[in-house]
């Protein structure tokens, strides 16, 4: 075994470490939604419900990301059009069809599940960048203006489609993986600016009509002035993962989850990994993320064709940046945005649309010419 | 192609730094918080994660020194609102509603609380009784939530008021011993800190700490329940009678340990009320004061803030003549005189250039030591305080603890004030008690040990600390000062004093039966001449082998008398003739006090007049017959009756002539005329108690009678009435 698992560049084989990888995200997100959400659980009566739960999606997603690992990767260029068509249509149906859920109405009802359309456009926007970008036809960045505009009008599709759902952090994540994307495809930097310009100009003005956006902002910068409002959960993460030291307090002993923290098996599970694990815990989970992402990046720059590199960049990118974005609001760097941890926060839909993406991550590393061990 | 595929890696590249860099942000941000800010953080969240509720310590009792319970902790509740809650259910109007019928708390105050929806716990009542409590609970109202408290109760009411003290709405001690006592009473209170989320319910795990509370001590005083009960009785009789301007005190004591058996202050109040003011006296002051609005409240605050105060420790004062045994027995330590030797009184003396005058002007004429004494003589003390001069006189002063405190449990005792340089001027007008002032447990501590043998013992209140189940713990013993005086010089003054009270002026505190021995004291306050007055007296019994003293002062008498000998013997007089009953002694007549009552009457009914006159006349009895048969038919008292000598007898002798009774009058007060005319409009006879050979004239009034004003007895029967001088001291 060891002879084989050191030849450089073998083909055919999906990358190990990236396997290892996102099966031991996977499993260290089990373990901890578990703690997270005994609390939660405990109240429903059934301590197991939402381990049960999201056990059953992860299977689902592993069965999906086995599927997408042995399943060319090059098919999605061919169905990027009809998966894109289908997800904006979902998009905008949600607002009619979907039912409301923590006061917001981002699902709609598949039967006995709930499927989430936002977390299917992420992907299905790297998946579409990543076929135009790869077109000759359509790659050219940097002097077709044109082109330019359509990719930003696409973005801005997603985006609207998201604030009908005031799901911000949607919208935040595909305008980051949109841009960066484009930047990797070549957009001149001053595009970059100002889109970027715009962003902040649009997010302050969106900002400003709803107050308790603009309340966010402030208390990130001074949350005991807001202890009882909206510096409620900024505190609350704090205390969670100040409270957990070097080591932590243990595996399952977080107190911070006992409906301190509003979201403590969701947004806010990294805080009750450091309150439980400590420094040791938060850095192992990051180094995780950061192998993770050095893989993917790995695969992207050495994928066989540029739609495999735009597709492993793009993939990796909606883990990389939800996982920036995620771990900036429990440490009180960012505005709190509702953001998800990847692998680690409940939510059915993510799990199944993540996984299946690894599936495609896999596959790209099959043919890319990385070495492997 | 190759070139610009290498630019997407390098652009790929850059934005991987930029990741990585992000994560540099989120690793420096972690240790940041878990390191830098982690120990206040940490602190912070255990106390949102914990919930600490106190266990109350029990206060501890406090008990009489037969274990009579004079204090007591009682559970309690304390109401409290949910101010969240009420808003909630939109229901203040019905939470007000209640809580104002119910606990009469302030209808604006409590609106105000309601109003305060950032908290989740607002008390609006503490101490409130368990039955009052349950009527709120009973409506079942949402936002109104109880929790345990407890409360003091005195079962005696006012008894020992100003010794006992009271307590605050936490259960803290304010006033008395339960203010000086608090940090034993109290005890420390318990905790237990559980862990809670955010709804308050426990978190499920073994996260509980327990710190058991330590009840209060209780605490055993000196003070005797029955003893206290006879002292405040007399006390407040002498006070209501005399219309004490300022009040009055007595202290009983037991001379050979120090132990305090009562403490009374008058006016007096309630200890389960202590802003109430229930005295007649002091509120018809506050009235006369014709003051309104705030000024009456301030003055009523003020009047409380007096009645709460311990006059019997905390207050000074000139002792007056009362001071004339200390300097009788210095005198006699000293060996400056002797019982017998002779000293003349003109009724003044010169000193330095100013005459100092007898309180009898006219003067006592040739005395000698002893009659000195019992005159309360002032010419006699200058002459001694004279003879042991400046320096003995104040080394005899300090030797009794008159220039210290004597360490008394009380708050804010203090020791009084004394010359710091003795000049002959302030040394003659010092004999006498003037011009320095000391407190009455000073002065009482001091009489103690001019009649025990000399010993001053360390006046003591506290006898015991028991634990919360009432078993001892922790005994006391009586401490000694120092030895001021040899047993010699005691039992020489003891008798002096015996005399006082038997021939002296000390003659009110006289009882039948029993030895007592005593000094008078009425001092004038200042500024002289404003005719207000404290007048006092301190008598022990048995005079032979003292077991207890009592020093009682009545401050500004306002109705007439204002002597110690008139209005403040008297009283002592009545606290002996109780207390020394109850501590076992019999009276112990002498042979012509039994002779007096051991009459005992005949029958004679069915007699004929002329054989009962006869008879009864025999006996040494009078009879007063009633109607105009010829033999007796009915006769009171019965047959059997044990009467005094001269006593009437009525002799009825007509059927339906019998049962006339009167009710005796109140003479106390009266002089001789007035009181003669109140009995024979009454219908009854006085008969004036033995009092030496001294002449009564109108300057004299009565201090005692017997039966009591009010009794019911049959017609012409003799009222003993004793008389003393009016201003005799």
């Amino acid at each position: 075994m060891k002879e084989e698992t050191e030849v450089k560049g073998k083909k055919g084989q999906v990358d190990f470490i990236l396997l290892i990888t996102i099966l031991t995200l996977l499993l260290f997100g089990l373990v901890m939604l578990f703690s997270a959400s005994t609390p939660s659980a405990l109240q429903d009566g059934n301590i197991y419900a939402s381990i049960i739960k999201q056990g059953g999606m992860s299977i689902l997603g592993i069965i999906c990301m086995v599927v997408a690992a042995n399943y060319d990767y090059h098919y999605f260029k061919k169905f990027s059009r009809l998966i894109n068509v289908v997800t904006v249509v979902l998009m905008y149906a949600v607002p009619l069809i979907g039912f409301a859920s923590h006061g917001a109405t981002r699902q709609i009802s598949l039967g006995p599940i709930s499927f989430q359309p936002s977390e299917l456009a992420k992907f299905s926007l790297v998946i579409f960048f990543a076929n135009r970008f790869s077109d000759r036809r359509t790659s050219d960045l940097a002097t077709d203006k044109d082109n330019i505009i359509k990719c930003f009008g696409v973005i801005a599709l997603y985006g609207a489609a998201c604030f009908l759902q005031s799901h911000m952090s949607a919208a935040v994540v595909l305008a980051v993986i949109g841009m960066l994307m484009m930047i990797v495809a070549g957009l001149p930097m001053k595009y970059f600016y100002l889109m970027g310009g715009a962003g902040a100009a649009l997010i302050a003005g969106i900002g400003l009509t709803a107050s308790y956006r603009l309340d966010r902002f402030k208390a990130l910068f001074d949350p005991f002035a807001y202890e009882r409002g909206i510096g409620w959960q900024i505190i609350q993460s704090l205390y969670a993962v100040g409270s957990g030291g070097l080591f932590g307090l243990g595996l399952g002993q977080s107190r911070q989850k006992f409906r301190y923290l509003p979201e403590a098996h969701n947004d806010y599970i990294y805080a009750v990994i450091c309150e439980e694990l400590g420094f040791v815990g938060g850095i192992l989970v990051m180094a995780l993320f950061v192998l993770f992402v050095w893989r993917g990046i790995s695969i992207a720059l050495n994928a066989k064709d540029k739609f495999g590199t735009y597709l492993a960049f793009g993939i990796t990118a909606i883990i990389g940046v939800q996982m920036l974005i995620n771990m900036g609001v429990v440490l009180s760097i960012l505005p709190s945005t509702g953001m998800q941890l990847p692998f680690f926060s409940a939510g059915g839909t993510s799990m199944i649309v993540i996984l299946g993406a690894m599936g495609i991550l896999l596959n790209i590393s099959k043919s890319s010419k990385i070495k492997k061990m | 192609m190759v070139r610009k595929r290498s630019s997407v890696k390098k652009r790929i590249k850059n934005i991987t730094a930029f990741f990585l860099a992000g994560v540099m942000v989120l690793v420096g941000r972690l240790g940041w918080i878990q390191f830098v800010r982690g120990g206040e953080y940490k602190r912070l969240a255990a106390e949102q994660q914990t919930r600490d509720s106190i266990v109350s310590a029990k206060r501890g009792s406090i008990y009489d020194r037969n274990m009579k319970v004079l204090a007591q902790s009682a559970t309690a509740e304390r109401v409290t609102i949910n101010p969240q809650e009420i808003d909630k259910h939109k229901n203040a109007e019905v939470v007000v509603e209640t809580l104002v019928k119910i606990l009469r708390v302030d209808e604006k105050d409590l609106r105000e609380k309601i109003k305060r929806t950032d908290r989740q716990s607002v008390v609006i009542k503490k101490q409130v009784e368990k039955s009052v409590a349950d009527r709120i609970r009973k409506k079942n109202i949402a936002g109104i939530h109880f929790e345990e408290d407890s409360k003091r109760y005195y079962p005696y009411g006012s008894l020992a008021a100003q010794v006992i003290g009271f307590t605050g709405a936490d259960s803290q001690g304010l006033e008395g011993l339960e203010n000086v006592l608090d940090e034993q009473l109290r005890g420390i209170d318990g905790r237990i800190v559980a862990a809670k989320d955010v709804s308050n319910n426990e978190m499920p795990y073994k996260y509980e700490n327990y710190i058991p509370a330590q009840d209060g001590k209780g605490v055993v005083l000196t003070i005797d329940e029955t003893i206290q009960r006879y002292t405040e009785k007399h006390l407040q009789q002498a006070y209501e009678e005399n219309l004490l301007g300022n009040g009055g005190a007595a202290i009983v004591m037991d001379p050979n340990t120090g132990e305090i058996l009562a403490m009374a202050v008058v006016p007096t109040y309630d200890l389960n009320e202590p802003r109430v003011i229930t005295d007649q006296l002091l509120l018809d002051q506050l009235e006369d004061m014709e003051l309104e609005g705030e000024e009456y409240d301030k003055a009523y605050s003020a009047a409380i803030t007096k009645m709460w105060r311990n006059k019997a420790v905390v207050d000074s004062y000139e002792p007056g003549s009362t001071f004339k045994t200390i300097v009788a027995a210095s005198a006699l330590e000293n060996g400056v005189t002797n019982e017998h030797e002779s000293f003349v009184c003109t009724g003044v003396r010169h000193v330095a250039n100013r005459d100092i005058h007898c309180w009898k002007t006219e003067g006592h004429g040739e005395e000698t030591f002893t009659q000195g004494v019992m005159n309360s003589c002032n010419p006699v003390f200058m002459e001694l305080a004279s003879r042991l001069g400046a320096t003995r006189f104040e080394n005899c002063f300090r030797a009794f603890g008159l220039t210290e405190k004597t360490g008394f449990t009380i708050p804010g005792e203090s020791s009084g004030t004394f010359h710091d340089s003795l000049g002959v001027v302030d040394l003659a007008t010092s004999s006498f008690g003037q011009t320095f002032t000391i407190t009455p447990l000073q002065l009482i501590s001091a009489v103690s040990a001019v009649v025990n043998g000399g010993n001053l013992m360390k006046p003591r209140i506290i006898k015991a600390y028991t634990d919360n189940n009432g078993k001892i713990i922790e005994n006391f013993e009586p401490e000694l000062v120092r030895n001021v005086i040899s047993e010699q010089t005691s039992v020489k003054m003891r008798s002096i004093l015996e005399q006082v009270v038997s021939e002296g002026t000390g003659k009110g505190a006289y009882v039948n039966g029993f030895r007592i021995g005593g000094k008078t004291g009425t001092s004038e306050k200042l500024p002289r001449g404003n005719g207000k007055y404290i007048a006092s007296f301190v008598g022990f019994a048995p005079a032979d082998n003292p077991e207890i003293i009592c020093l009682l002062l009545l401050d500004e008498p306002r109705a007439g008398a204002t002597g110690g000998g008139a209005i403040a013997a008297p009283a002592v007089g009545k606290i002996m003739e109780d207390v020394l009953p109850y501590l076992g002694h019999k009276p112990q007549y002498t042979e012509e006090n039994a002779q007096a009552i051991s009459i005992t009457v005949p029958n004679i009914k069915g007699k004929t007049v002329a054989e009962a006159t006869e008879k009864l006349q025999s006996l040494g009895l009078v009879i007063s017959v009633k109607g105009s048969g010829e033999k007796v038919t009915t006769q009171i008292p019965e047959a059997g009756t044990k009467l005094h000598k001269d006593s009437v007898v009525l002799a009825y002798t007509q059927e339906g002539e019998e049962g006339g009774t009167a009710i005796v009058p109140n003479v106390i007060g009266m002089n001789m005329e007035n009181a003669q005319t109140a009995f024979k409009n009454a219908g009854l006879v006085m008969k004036i108690e033995a009092s030496g050979n001294e002449k009564i004239t109108s300057e004299h009034i009565a201090v005692k009678q017997s039966p009591q004003a009010d009794s019911e007895v049959a017609e012409g029967t003799n009222v003993y009435v004793k008389f003393v001088h009016r201003d005799s001291d």
